[in-house]
């Protein structure tokens, strides 16, 4: 057998180079943006040639950066909280209830997924516009809600799949009400999912800029609203630093959320595995 | 049903419930563990549940007496389960009426019927300590805490779990956690209970210790006892009696002993436990009747009384009660035979014979550590006219 070509073996390290490049590429911007953002020079330069945290100093005592930090801090609040209880209802009834249409309610559900966000953006200026709403805090909130509830919807749904809806049916028998069986025995069994749907709302609104540059106005001017007009009108390394901030809380977060599911199914008795 | 209607049926079963418990304060206190002295009647009454064009239940008419265990044994698909479910209040009958000590439950929901169940897959809730699901339907109920506390603590008493209060359910053993279930049935002293094929998902071993376990704490409590199960073992040794069903129809009710000796149909002799048929036709009757089969075999078997036959019947014969004997010399009354096959079961051997007519028997044999017989072997064979059955019911009547 010796001296015969063995393409498999020749071959194993194709697949690891082809994940090696796509990672590269995925993390690519972030090799520029982070030591851009340590750069003592005032134009946007890639390699610095010197190191400085002007540009963070910046941020913090402009006061158009931070108003649009509280902002978009606040929109995501809303917005988290009102996507995980639309979210929850509505992965609820699809789950459920055996209602008539249930496939075409999932596919309106799920339509702002596929709906590209800008089409979502015009649409809801025009109506916006009509009901004389633009520009308002309830504007930028309801059209993130509109792209991250399907989100949780998805989520919520998968927790929901997760748990023995006979359980519920085990809590009427034993003298619950069908509500009160939902809030002692369902709800405490999706909290991992419920929590993760609700910091994935806030991450996306967090982070969303195409509603933003459509439905705000300078009174509901949001972060990424705000780097939009940087980036177009003024081009310095703050923008780098803004980024670099936002990279590190969006890790944050995915971290803090993996870490809260670990630890709530677990006090949920179910196996690490479960509660997604 | 009218509201008033409903509201006065509600009344009955809790007052079915309140009677319960007022005779544990009375009389039961003193003892450790009772909880409901005594249980309510069950009756159905024509119940029928249809899926489409399938009718999973059809018109079951059954009356439980106060503090009777009755097993469902049946296939699946068989109606069984649905039935318990209708009794519970998740399935709603299509007609009939389901009455619980006297009041019309048929259209209370679930949480107002008051009735314990057990489920084969525990059902516990995985995020509640095994106080915390024991707990679960006397707060439902809005008991004080410190009665729960009282509450909880005698029936892990009744189910021998003390010191396992502060488990989670997934800490617990298959066994352990059905006893969990168990006591989250009986806590709020259901005046029914029901259980759906309780220990399915247990091994042999557990199974059997539950069994008697269940039967020792039905006999402590005396609540009533609906179990349905397809493990026919399970419902003749614990049943008062046995309801055996077959496409969602009652085949037939009785003690296990009726239902083993005398089945009414040829279902029932085949479900439960091994038989023997024999197609035969009546030549002769008295007290016993006379028959000859289609090869020639005659043989005299025992008639259920008031039957009407006509020229043929089907006799069932157990192979436990076929005995088997050396052939020569032929004692007297024996038959003669041949071994056509036999195999090893551990504590029984089992035999299949052959008549001198060609009919063909199978014998179960003890396993006394006599020497197998291969097959070939000539064997004398003997039964007695009590122990062949004329099957009153024809399969297709």
């Amino acid at each position: 057998m010796t001296g015969r070509f063995d393409l498999f073996a020749a071959t194993r390290w194709v697949p690891w180079l082809f994940t090696g490049l796509v990672l590269f590429f995925l993390a690519a911007p972030l090799f520029v943006v982070v030591p851009a953002a340590f750069n003592n020079s005032s134009l946007l330069q890639f390699p610095p040639r010197a190191w400085s945290l002007r540009w963070f100093h910046q941020y913090f005592d402009n006061p158009s950066w931070i108003e649009a930090t509280l902002m978009s801090v606040k929109v995501g609040i809303c917005v988290s909280l009102l996507a995980t209880l639309l979210g929850l209802a509505s992965a609820v009834g699809l789950a459920r209830y055996r209602l008539f249409g249930r496939n075409l309610l999932r596919a309106l559900v799920m339509a702002p997924l596929l709906v590209p966000v800008i089409v979502i953006a015009v649409g809801l200026y025009e109506l916006f516009l009509r009901l004389g709403i633009n520009g308002s805090f309830a504007a930028i909130v309801i059209g993130h809600t509109l792209v991250t509830f399907p989100y949780a919807t998805v989520v919520i749904g998968a927790a929901l799949a997760e748990i023995d809806p006979r359980l519920e049916n085990a809590a009427v028998g034993l003298g619950a009400r069908r509500p009160r069986a939902f809030l002692e025995v369902t709800l405490p069994l999706i909290r991992p999912g419920l929590v993760v749907a609700a910091l994935f709302g806030f991450l996306i609104s967090f982070d969303e800029v195409v509603l933003a540059i459509f439905l705000t106005s300078p009174a509901t001017m949001t972060l990424p609203r705000r780097l939009w007009d940087g980036i177009r009108f003024e081009l310095n390394p703050t923008i780098a630093a803004v980024s670099t901030m936002l990279i590190v809380l969006s890790t944050v977060v995915m971290l803090l959320s993996e870490v809260l599911r670990r630890v709530l199914a677990r006090r949920s008795g179910l196996p690490a595995g479960q509660g997604r | 049903m009218s509201a008033a209607e409903r509201s006065a049926a509600e009344t009955a079963a809790i007052g079915a419930a309140a009677g319960a418990a007022e005779a544990l304060g009375a009389g039961a206190a003193g003892r450790r563990g009772v909880l409901a002295p005594r249980g309510a009647p069950i009756e159905l009454r024509g119940i029928v549940k249809r899926y489409g064009a399938m009718t999973a239940v059809d018109a079951v008419s059954l009356a439980i007496a106060a503090g009777e265990f009755v097993s469902f044994l049946g296939p699946s698909g068989s109606g069984k389960t649905t039935t318990l479910l209708m009794i519970a209040g998740f399935v709603a009958p299509n007609a009939g009426a389901i009455l619980l000590g006297g009041a019309d439950i048929t259209r209370l929901p679930p949480y107002r019927r008051n009735i314990g169940m057990v489920y084969q897959s525990y059902a516990l809730f995985p995020h509640m300590t095994v106080a915390r699901n024991i707990a679960f339907p006397l707060r439902m109920r809005g008991m004080r805490k410190a009665e729960i506390r009282r509450r909880t603590e005698r029936v892990l008493g009744l189910v021998r779990l003390e010191g396992f209060e502060d488990r989670l359910p997934n800490q617990l053993s298959g066994g352990q956690q059905q006893r969990v279930a168990l006591a989250r049935a009986l806590v709020f002293e259901p005046p029914l209970l029901l259980m759906d094929e309780p220990l399915g998902a247990l091994d042999k071993k557990l199974r059997e210790e539950l069994q008697v376990e269940i039967k020792r704490i039905q006999r402590e409590i005396r609540s009533t006892v609906v179990y349905v199960t397809h493990d026919q073992e399970e419902a003749l040794s614990m049943s008062d009696r046995v309801v055996v069903m077959n496409r969602g129809r009652i085949e037939q009710v009785g003690s296990p002993s009726e239902l083993y000796e005398r089945p009414r149909t040829r279902f029932v002799a085949d479900f439960l436990g091994a038989a023997n048929f024999l197609e035969a036709e009546i030549i002769r009757r008295d007290g016993t009747a006379l028959l000859r089969t289609r090869n020639g075999t005659l043989l005299e078997a025992t008639l259920p009384e008031g039957a009407v036959f006509g020229g043929s019947a089907l006799v069932a014969i157990r192979p436990e009660r076929v005995r088997l004997g050396a052939a020569s010399p032929l004692p007297e009354g024996w038959r003669a035979a041949r071994v056509v096959e036999s195999s090893y079961h551990g504590n029984t051997q089992r035999f299949q014979v052959a008549l001198d007519s060609g009919d063909r028997l199978t014998a179960f044999r003890p396993n006394t550590g006599e020497p197998p017989a291969p097959p070939g072997t000539a064997v004398a064979v003997r039964w007695e006219a009590r122990d062949a059955w004329v099957i009153p019911q024809r399969e297709d009547a």
